[in-house]
């Protein structure tokens, strides 16, 4: 039941529920009526029986009383006491079976009037026959002995017809009592047969709703795992061709490296050549050709890097404290900083979990181009600083979770932020390679690292306001306690004055 | 032109399977050296004959080559198993063995000097930069290190 509940729709549920209740109250209904219905079976039979038992005393006394009669007339015709045994036989047990009657019939007030005058009745007869034996041996009062007679004949008369109406009244009653008996036993038995009925019915229904959700579902669930092959199909056909796709990124641009060097190499020995020779048109074009070689094999390596980082080596995810690594990258720069006579603010930068080298090239990128897109005769200044923020502040982040928003901030050239979406991509550039050099790789990379670890990169800027890049990367859910020799962060400036 | 620093003649042996990598590199040491003889060979299983049969060659004084210039990638026998069996062998490992590769991966890098690689050397893109590698080569190999003395007793 448990389990039922468990897969299926509330709806469903509800109607099968339903259904197995109702079943059981039929059931449990049936049950009642068919106890109730032997209970009154039972009753009807010791009903019966005991009519049969009134009839059987009302013949028996009725049957004594005879007995008592006829001895008592036998006696008086012969005087011989032999008549008499019967009429002794009799009298004892006569009283029993009124008395037995009695606690049969208490209870219908009809037939207890008629047996208070049978009973009235045997009592006088008895007197009466003790009278006749007594006066009969004398002989002397015959009229009288013939009244006695005659009343006694009366007498039976009498009882007979009220033995015979009380057997009629206990026989109607028995066939009144029987036909209700029947009539009752009919409708319990319709009864539970409608309610058998029934049951089944709702029994059927509730196994047709659950079939059919069960059905349903396993359609349903069919369908899923129709969808789940057709879903792993697809992620390894994707896999598959973003795995060559990488491989031949790798494959094409080292292999296309070979002949460029050979471009090169040739080149420069006729370049050589032409500038002995003073022939200044060739010198020029070989120095185009030279140039643009070299262009070429940048953005190769470039390439080569990006599908590189694609192919994820060493990808092993470390704990990175990022104020660490950021300094290292500015001691790197140091000389850069010093000549620009750059500032650079770094905030407290929290650890994060990542890719060392990615991260690493993605701090680099964004501090390089920092200091490379500035503005003649301002001194380029650059903050870092980071924050802890939740995920619903972005559409590309999960909502709840939360993340660490660090922005790399200068006071640069900046660009308009229609550009947006086209400074992510590869090989895009948004000004002259004249003006500023690059191949346009540096923020396809950094797009890459942010994507492999799961966060987003964006940016605000206005053309001549500087920019602010944010990065944005999962917060490090390690406690810092587990963290060995903790130094603290201190916000530090680069250089120092 | 640099004047060679030692008066000996000196033997550079290049294993290389591009024909133009191998005139390059040829022409940039002969460009530095007036002394020097680069001998080429195709791939590594070239090279080891070469060296099975240098005593035959009367031509560099029964020597071996003062120098080995190997890349990595050639057909037959290449450049990474080339250098174990050289490096292997009692009679040859004592030669200075310089990779010469347009790889630059690290674990490329990383397998010639657990081979024994002496050093490991990107193809320069340009002429120039190949002749300035040459000098450099031979400057550090025949001027400032003290190599074997490797001329075979008999």
């Amino acid at each position: 039941m448990k389990a039922l509940t468990r897969y299926l729709p509330d709806q469903a549920r509800q109607r099968i529920a339903i259904g197995f209740i109702t079943a059981m109250l039929l059931i449990a209904i049936g049950f009642g009526l068919s106890f109730y219905s032997y209970n009154r079976h039972n009753q009807d039979n010791s009903l019966s029986r005991r009519t049969d038992f009134v009839i059987n005393d009302l013949n028996e006394i009725l049957s004594l009383l005879k007995d008592v009669e006829t001895g008592a007339r036998g006696f008086v015709l012969t005087q011989d006491s032999i008549y008499l045994e019967t009429h002794q036989a009799a009298l004892p047990v006569l009283p029993k079976h009124l008395k037995h009657l009695n606690e049969l019939i208490v209870d219908n007030p009809a037939q207890k009037q008629r047996f208070d005058s049978l009973g009235k009745l045997v009592q006088a007869n008895i007197y009466r026959t003790n009278q006749l034996i007594v006066l009969s041996p004398t002989r002397g009062n015959w009229t009288q002995v013939k009244s006695y007679l005659l009343l006694g004949k009366m007498r039976m008369d009498d009882a007979r017809r009220l033995v015979a109406a009380m057997i009629s009244v206990e026989r109607a009653l028995t066939q009144t009592h029987d036909q209700q008996a029947n009539q009752s036993f009919n409708t319990t038995i319709i009864t539970i047969l409608l309610l058998s009925v029934l049951t089944f019915i709702v029994l059927i229904v509730s196994y047709n709703v659950l079939e059919a959700e069960l059905t349903h579902r396993q359609r349903v669930e069919d369908q899923l795992r129709g969808y789940e092959a057709e879903l792993k199909a697809k992620i390894q056909q994707l896999e598959t061709s973003n795995e060559e796709l990488e491989r031949f990124a790798f494959v094409a641009s080292h292999d296309l490296q070979e002949p460029l060097r050979k471009i090169q190499s040739f080149g420069s020995i006729l370049q050589q050549r032409s500038q002995q020779s003073a022939d200044a048109e060739t010198g020029e074009y070989m120095s185009k050709i030279m140039q643009s070689a070299e262009r070429m094999s940048k953005m190769i390596k470039d390439l080569l890097h990006f599908s590189r980082l694609s192919a994820g080596l060493g990808s092993e995810q470390k704990t990175i404290r990022l104020n660490d690594l950021v300094r290292r990258i500015l001691a790197d720069k140091e000389l850069q900083i010093k000549g620009l006579n750059a500032k650079v603010d770094v905030g407290d930068l929290p650890v994060i979990k990542g890719i060392p080298f990615q991260i690493e090239q993605l701090f680099t990128n964004l501090i390089a181009n920092a200091l490379k897109f500035i503005r003649p005769g301002v001194a380029p200044r650059i903050q870092i600083k980071a924050e802890t923020i939740d995920g619903n502040l972005y559409p590309e982040l999960v909502s709840g979770q939360a993340y660490t928003r660090i922005m790399v901030s200068d006071n640069g050239i900046g660009f308009d932020e229609k550009y947006l979406t086209h400074i992510f991509q590869i090989f895009q550039r948004l000004h002259s390679k004249t003006t500023y050099e690059g191949t346009g790789i540096g923020l396809a990379i950094c797009k890459r690292v942010i994507q492999t670890h799961k966060g987003h990169i964006t940016a605000i800027s206005q053309p001549g306001q500087g920019a602010v890049f944010i990065i944005i990367l999962p917060e490090y859910q390690q406690s810092l306690q587990a963290y060995d020799n903790p130094i603290p962060n201190e916000v530090y400036s680069y250089p120092v004055s | 032109m640099i004047t060679p620093f030692q008066t000996r003649f000196i033997h550079i042996l290049l294993a290389d399977d591009d024909e133009d990598d191998r005139f390059l590199i040829k022409e940039a040491f002969q460009r530095q050296f007036t002394n020097c003889q680069v001998s080429t060979v195709d791939n590594g299983e070239e090279l080891l004959v070469f060296l099975n049969d240098y005593d035959q060659d009367e031509a560099f004084n029964r020597q071996l080559p003062d120098l080995i210039l190997l890349d990595l990638n050639m057909p037959r026998l290449d450049g990474r198993n080339a250098l174990k069996v050289i490096k292997q062998n009692p009679a040859w490992r004592h030669i200075p063995i310089i990779i010469m590769t347009t790889s630059d991966a690290s674990p490329d890098i990383e397998l010639s000097y657990l081979n024994g690689a002496n050093s490991f050397i990107t193809k320069p893109a340009t002429f120039q930069q190949l002749t300035h590698v040459a000098s450099v080569i031979g400057q550090y190999w025949f001027d400032i290190v003290t190599t074997c003395n490797h001329t075979v007793e008999k």
